[in-house]
């Protein structure tokens, strides 16, 4: 942790509990959004956050978590507008958004009618329907949010730890330089993408997914010298 | 077809875009003397305001992502200060045309006030 810190690399790990919450309301944008400015938002908020807590008043924090919160509630909704609009965005999830608003909005709308004939009518079983359809709609907008957040953050976890475990200089090195992708998963379509705007790294395709791995150990076997040198550093490394 | 329009509005007036949202205009004036980067803007926006208008990171981006699909401002490649600050940071500059709207703007707000002043809404200057 230190050591990530006299780097002058942003600590990974222990950034302190608001950016993290900042970072999970980022999620709040579209994903395009998110891969193209999510970063420097992240590190605005993290800037402002530290000059505000150096001024230490309790009540400035407050109205500056406001208007954060207002800014963010403001900012949200035009940015999903722009990306329903816009028809080739990266992640191409906007269509499939779009149908499920209007499918929410269809069956919203339709309840409503019901309820609205069944009071005029007095007829309960229409009223019970219409309110068997209010409650789907409420449970699956509910449930719906939950997998969601529940999905994004464990995936986004595994990444994670998996970088917390690693030595500080190589965590470092792979802040600097990404995540390169290998193995026949790394064909998955737009995982790079994904993994990158849920990390915050530069996310790379190794040229050769399928063979990298036994590309890589061939040369390495080739290189008797190397071998050994890596052997040695790791007698170094897992000794201690 | 789309793309066309834009190009030709491009060369005509920029007083189409006219009137500009607060949080654009300010950006555009935190750019106009120099290039700055977001938290820049953001700091130069809050201390030219006396602290009354303060942009938050989603508006802020929000702008300059609109703003940069207008050419109303462009990324720089050069870092003004490369030793002071991470390479992550992006620059941003006012483009020509981004200059043309800034001023069209300040001129209409200009006549705005020149037409308070006379109507005596600005007892200072009356």
């Amino acid at each position: 942790m230190t050591s990530s810190r006299e780097n002058g690399q942003p600590p990974l790990t222990n950034s302190p509990l608001a950016v993290q919450v900042y970072s999970l309301l980022l999620r709040g944008y579209p994903s395009a959004f998110r891969a193209e400015y999510g970063r420097q938002m992240e590190q605005l908020f993290r800037t402002c956050y530290r000059t505000e807590k150096e001024r230490g008043d309790r009540l400035r924090l407050v109205s500056f978590w406001l208007r954060t919160l207002l800014d963010f509630v403001s900012t949200v909704p035009r940015e999903h507008l722009e990306n329903l609009g816009k028809e080739n965005s990266t992640m191409k999830n906007s269509g499939r958004d779009a149908v499920a608003l209007l499918g929410c909005i269809g069956i919203i709308v339709a309840a409503f009618l019901l309820l609205s004939y069944g009071r005029k009518h007095e007829a309960s079983s229409i009223l019970m329907f219409g309110h068997a359809l209010d409650a789907l709609v409420v449970s699956g907008v509910i449930g719906n949010l939950i997998v969601f957040l529940l999905v994004k953050t464990t995936r986004f976890n595994a990444v994670r730890v998996a970088l917390e475990r690693t030595p500080p200089e190589l965590s470092a090195d792979i802040v600097e330089r990404g995540i390169v992708l290998t193995g026949g998963g790394a064909l998955l379509k737009n995982l790079d993408k994904r993994l990158s705007i849920e990390t915050g790294l530069p996310v790379s395709l190794a040229e050769d997914p399928l063979a990298s791995v036994v590309l890589g150990t061939g040369k390495m076997l080739s290189d008797f010298d190397l071998l050994k040198r890596v052997k040695w550093d790791n007698s170094l490394t897992t000794g201690t | 077809m789309k793309k066309a329009d834009k190009q030709s509005k491009h060369r005509e007036s920029p007083e189409v875009f006219l009137p500009l949202t607060p949080a654009v205009f300010h950006i555009l004036l935190a750019l106009a003397d120099r290039e700055r980067h977001g938290y820049h803007i953001m700091q130069e926006v809050e201390e030219r305001t006396e602290g009354k208008v303060r942009l938050g990171p989603g508006t802020l981006y929000g702008s300059i992502k609109r703003m940069l699909a207008a050419g109303w401002i462009e990324e720089t490649e050069e870092r003004p200060d490369p030793d002071l600050d991470d390479e992550r940071r992006r620059y941003y500059r006012l483009s020509d045309f981004g200059f043309r709207i800034a001023s069209a703007e300040a001129e209409r707000l200009e006549r705005l006030v020149k037409s308070a002043r006379v109507k005596k809404l600005l007892s200072r200057h009356s």
